[in-house]
């Protein structure tokens, strides 16, 4: 068995406590207009309590905006007494990290190449839709949204192809995360902003209106995510890949909760098991990582 | 804000009053989250679960939600570890 490092120990006995170490104040705006449960809005939170110390701040894409704009009419992205620059010119030049939607994977990536270039630190994070994610150059064929009859196998394939085009871009600091596992998240950030160079960060954000679950159990559903190998958590840095939080559960443990998906056939499940496996190949290690649940 | 007539604004109310109004009323909202100090160790996971930041400090270092701002998700409740919440039916 490992040991636990003295650290370990700390954080095991106090981590309960752990969100009364972040910051308090609220730079997210209360108040949006997304579904209850929304795991994006949640990741948004989270990504600014990890950036509420920091010079950086993000740039939403404007899709996002349209979309996600608060009550009644008002944008609900970041704010730090400066607006941010929506040009992806203006952008590279002044703003650090991003965030955006899988449907922008394409323009952040440009974004980080030009950071890269202009040896700015910058750090994109790209938001995966747990129920589907829309067309752009990693995902052949047409736009796609769950139904009834299949789905599970095609949205986490096409997350991982998105992963392997944003790990081709080759940035300093590359990881997965999601919001159930949020001090996992802050972490990340934190590590991405402190190599100084650009960085990558897909996020899983559960969606209980895609999926047509209890919005109760979106954590729930991101944590199974995770906890299957569906969407491992890891992170690459310095030529090493190391696995944040330990994927050990079956696949059936996240296609139960998937009301979309109500008689699965023992093929389809071994298939979205491959995949996992196929996921969990090559990463390994485990750090001390505190769930939401 | 731009209105299509006859278009889904027109059909929900966007772009009018109303669903302003319904917000105001939580008309939409089925349930909501009730702390039992008893059980609240005041860890503030409930706080940061909240994808609507909803969830405020209040006196004593305890916490409760903000009626005009929570939708009733549940979230705050689920991931409570001494199951301090429990999710009311909300009047209306
Ligand atoms: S998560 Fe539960 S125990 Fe922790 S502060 Fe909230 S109500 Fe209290
Ligand atoms: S029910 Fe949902 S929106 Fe309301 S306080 Fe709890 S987590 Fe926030």
């Amino acid at each position: 068995m490992e040991s636990l490092q003295e650290s370990d120990i700390f954080m095991d006995r106090y981590s309960v406590f752990a969100p009364r170490l972040l910051p308090q104040e609220e730079d997210f705006v209360a108040g949006l207009r997304s579904c209850p449960g929304c795991g994006r809005a949640m990741a948004v939170r989270i990504i600014a309590k990890a950036l509420a110390h920091s010079r950086r701040y993000p740039y939403g894409s404007p899709a996002g905006q349209l979309r996600d704009s608060g009550l009644p009419y008002s944008g609900w992205w970041l704010f730090d007494g400066k607006s941010f620059a929506p040009a992806p010119k203006a952008a590279a030049d002044r703003i650090a990290a991003a965030a955006g939607e899988a449907s922008s994977l394409d323009q952040g990536l440009a974004l980080c190449a030009e950071a890269r270039k202009k040896k700015q630190p910058f750090l994109y994070i790209c938001f995966f839709n747990e129920a589907g994610i829309e067309r752009h150059s990693a995902s052949a064929g047409p736009g796609y949204y769950p139904d009834r009859t299949c789905g599970i196998l095609q949205r986490f394939e096409k997350m991982q192809a998105c992963l392997k085009k944003a790990k081709a871009a080759k940035p300093d600091y590359f990881a997965t995360a999601c919001p159930a596992y949020p001090f996992d998240c802050i972490e990340k950030i934190s590590a991405a902003l402190r190599c100084g160079g650009t960085g990558f960060i897909g996020m899983l954000v559960p969606c209980p209106t895609g999926c047509l679950y209890d919005p109760a159990l979106s954590l729930d559903s991101g944590k199974r995510a995770v906890d299957t190998g569906l969407f491992p958590l890891y992170e690459a840095a310095k030529g090493s890949c190391t696995l944040t939080v330990a994927a050990t559960a079956p696949a059936s443990c996240y296609t139960r909760l998937q009301p979309l998906v109500p008689a699965i056939s023992g093929r389809e499940l071994e298939q979205i098991q491959n995949l996992a496996d196929k996921n969990l190949r090559g990463l390994s290690g485990r750090k001390t990582t505190i769930s939401s649940t | 804000m731009k209105k299509a007539a006859g278009g889904i604004e027109q059909k929900y109310g966007i772009g009018t009053t109303l669903c302003v109004a319904a917000c105001a009323g939580q008309a939409w909202r089925e349930k909501k989250p009730v702390w039992d100090r008893q059980r609240c160790f005041k860890c503030g996971m409930c706080w940061l679960a909240c994808p609507d930041a909803a969830v405020r400090p209040v006196d004593q270092g305890f916490y409760d939600s903000d009626p005009e701002r929570c939708k009733g998700c549940g979230m705050c409740a689920a991931v409570c570890w001494n199951d301090a919440i429990t999710m009311a039916p909300e009047k209306v």
